[in-house]
């Protein structure tokens, strides 16, 4: 049984104490085995997106887990504990149900905190906008908020042209100076266009489903309304050192040049918390 | 100069001043390496121990600083497999501080043995009948789980998260980890028992020697509960203390309570068995062996206070001061408690390993003394040094407490 083992006995003592040994070793072994053969078998399958992901997910505040249905006034106090996949999580499902026959009505909120939201539009956690047109394509851009701190063009890093992208997976690369980041993808598609200087979007996506399912994770308008205001307090907070403190309300709206307001070497941090990067 | 390597939202000091911080550890890990150097090349005879003191301040070393870093199984055990998810807080500290303890003590253990060439010979050759293979076996197996437990936490490191093949690694090792973190328990549970064992079966030595539970003597049982005790106060200790240096606030004051509570509740069962052992003891135990307990405690420094220090003023107190809801609202005192928990257990390690030998057990014997030689206190002195320092960049650059983004803007 052990033969590798000088001086073995058959007996209990020695049975139970190598038994119990070997056990551990195989157990440790068999388990860091079964994570490498996983991680092999993820990269065969191209999960890597995904896997990234619910990897950065995690690892984000909780602050910006913020469940949406707060932003529509449904719930109080709620995280999102399903990488922002609406699709997968059974409190929304709920709400949704009793939202469509009725017992809760969705309400714009009063404002927006100075951000501009459309009607036409249907808004991604990493700060994009998605519009359905006509020929079934949709078209990408970034949020007010975003717009107002990636306000150079020339910084932004497109896709090419039929490069497939997936939900949640990067999109647009963002440089500046040190620091730099990426913007999520709101849908999973393909790349058809990429917009030009002055364009109000980013890029045009054929998506891979046009059912329902595809778009539940993104926010409605009147969700959107109160998602921005609170983004802009909670990047407000981050860039705040040691706290915001004591404040009176000014009843000011937020500047158009949010990026000049940034100071450099908070710059990379402002970027992590808006693009839900950690 | 590294801000690329430090965590997305987090402050660190300059590079220059973390220098500064880094290099007076590095110089005395240098000597401490040269002491090591010393013992390895001369032998033993550099150090102050002898046939009859063969247990000195690398035993008494390894012994402590295993029982400290019982909070990395404990945590692990109480936020993995019962659930307590408030400890996420402090389980990537936890690790670190588990990896430095085990793996400083394996690494004294190596300069101890004189030829650590030939540690393996442990594994080829067991002693099923003794507790120290049973120890040996158990750091060697967590020592390799804390290392899988710590590797996920650098391929967490901003850069590094970047490779793909890292990240699917860390992922689904972070999805097995509650089988690391049972095995871990199992193992932490016999080899910190078996520590205790190995005193409480020495017939020879009457004042550490124990009746038997089984094949368990009550040390055995102690040990475990007192590391339990001791580790989740650590974490809160050195928490705190990261906190005080780094001048942030790194958890929040309800995970101190948590940790606080924890530790006080465990440490006053430990507490109430420990009286009851010394109890057994002095009236039955020693006597039985042709001893008064009282005889143990006429030598040098070691009086009978160290036996009202050990039980009440650094068990019992902390122990109800641990619980109090009252000290659990001032961090302070909190911490103070945990102090003073972790100093009990410091102190009965100090207690089984060095007095337990200088004690005379023969009628011809006297008393010994045992001073460490520079070697030793400089070997010693590298394990802290190469704790600070592991733990020094590991608090730079990993993300050690999940808490610290949202504290800072809060």
């Amino acid at each position: 049984m052990f033969p590798w083992v000088y001086g073995f006995t058959w007996s209990t003592g020695n049975l139970i104490f190598l038994g119990i040994f070997f056990t551990v070793v195989i157990v440790i072994g068999l388990t860091l085995g079964l994570s490498v053969l996983r991680s092999l078998r993820s990269a065969q399958s191209n999960e890597i997106a995904h896997i990234r992901w619910k990897s950065e997910f995690h690892d984000l505040p909780a602050a910006a887990r913020t469940c949406r249905h707060i932003f529509a006034g449904d719930t109080r106090e709620r995280t999102c504990a399903h990488d922002f996949d609406c699709g997968t999580c059974t409190a929304h499902r709920h709400i949704e149900e009793l939202r469509r026959s009725g017992r809760i009505v969705l309400h714009r909120p009063a404002g927006s905190g100075g951000f501009s939201v459309s009607s036409e539009r249907l808004y991604h956690r990493g700060h994009t906008w998605l519009r359905r047109e006509p020929d079934g394509t949709v078209v990408v851009g970034l949020d007010d908020l975003a717009s107002r701190l990636v306000t150079d063009r020339s910084t932004l890093g497109l896709p090419p042209v039929h490069a497939a992208v997936f939900r949640n997976a990067p999109l647009v690369t963002i440089r500046r100076a040190s620091a730099g980041t990426r913007i999520l993808a709101p849908i999973d598609g393909e790349i058809v266009e990429v917009g030009g200087e002055g364009c109000e979007w980013l890029v045009r996506l054929r998506p891979r489903s046009l059912g329902t399912d595809a778009f539940a994770h993104l926010l409605r308008p009147a969700e959107a309304a109160g998602w921005l205001q609170y983004e802009f307090e909670r990047l407000q907070r981050s860039l705040a050192s040691g706290g915001v403190g004591v404040t009176m309300a000014d009843g000011g709206l937020p500047m158009q040049e949010l990026a000049s307001a940034v100071p450099v070497d908070a710059w990379d941090r402002a970027l992590g918390e808006v693009f839900l990067e950690p | 100069m590294d801000s690329s390597l430090i965590p997305r939202g987090l402050q660190r000091t300059s590079f220059p001043r973390f220098l500064a911080w880094v290099l007076p550890w590095v110089a005395l890990l240098g000597v401490g390496l040269f002491a090591v150097y010393l013992c390895l090349a001369y032998g033993l005879n550099q150090t102050n121990m002898d046939n009859r003191f063969a247990f000195g301040a690398w035993i008494y070393l390894d012994l402590t600083v295993i029982a400290l870093g019982a909070g990395a199984f404990f945590t692990g055990f109480l936020l993995y497999i019962l659930r307590r998810k408030e400890l996420a807080a402090v389980i990537n500290s936890a690790v670190v501080i588990g990896f430095i303890c085990y793996s400083g003590a394996v690494a004294v253990l190596m300069v101890d043995v004189g030829q650590p060439l030939r540690a393996w010979f442990t594994f080829w050759h067991p002693n099923v009948h003794s507790m120290l293979t049973e120890v040996t076996f158990c750091i060697t197996c967590y020592l390799t789980v804390l290392a899988i437990e710590y590797v996920p936490l650098i391929l967490k490191n901003r850069k590094l998260r970047k490779n793909a093949s890292m990240l699917l690694f860390e992922f689904q090792l972070h999805k097995l980890m509650v089988v690391f973190a049972g095995i871990g328990t199992f193992l932490s549970f016999f080899h910190q028992g078996s520590l205790g064992g190995l005193y409480g079966v020495l017939v020879g030595r009457p004042f550490a020697f124990r009746p038997a539970f089984g094949i368990w003597p009550s040390t055995f049982f102690l040990f475990i509960l007192s590391a339990a005790a001791a580790g989740p106060s650590f974490i809160l200790l050195t928490s705190w203390l990261v906190s005080k240096i780094a001048r942030k606030p790194l958890v929040a004051p309800d995970v101190y309570r948590t940790l606080g509570r924890i530790s006080g509740s465990i440490l006053l069962v430990y507490v109430l068995l420990k009286a009851v052992d010394t109890l057994v003891w002095i009236n039955r135990t020693a006597p039985g062996l042709g001893f008064q307990a009282s005889s143990f405690y006429r030598y040098g420094d070691f009086g009978s206070w160290i036996l009202f220090a050990e039980i009440v003023l650094l068990g019992l107190l902390p122990a109800l001061m641990l619980l109090s809801s009252r000290v659990a609202q001032h961090t302070g005192w909190l911490v103070t408690a945990a102090a003073m928990a972790c100093s009990g257990i410091v102190l009965n390690r100090f207690v089984m390993t060095i007095q337990t030998l200088a004690l005379p057990t023969l009628p011809f014997d006297a008393f010994l003394s045992y001073v460490p030689s520079w070697q030793e206190v400089a070997t010693f002195l590298a394990v802290i040094a190469y704790g600070v320092l592991v733990y020094s960049f590991s608090f730079r650059y990993l993300n050690l407490f999940p808490q610290e983004r949202e504290l800072r803007s809060a």
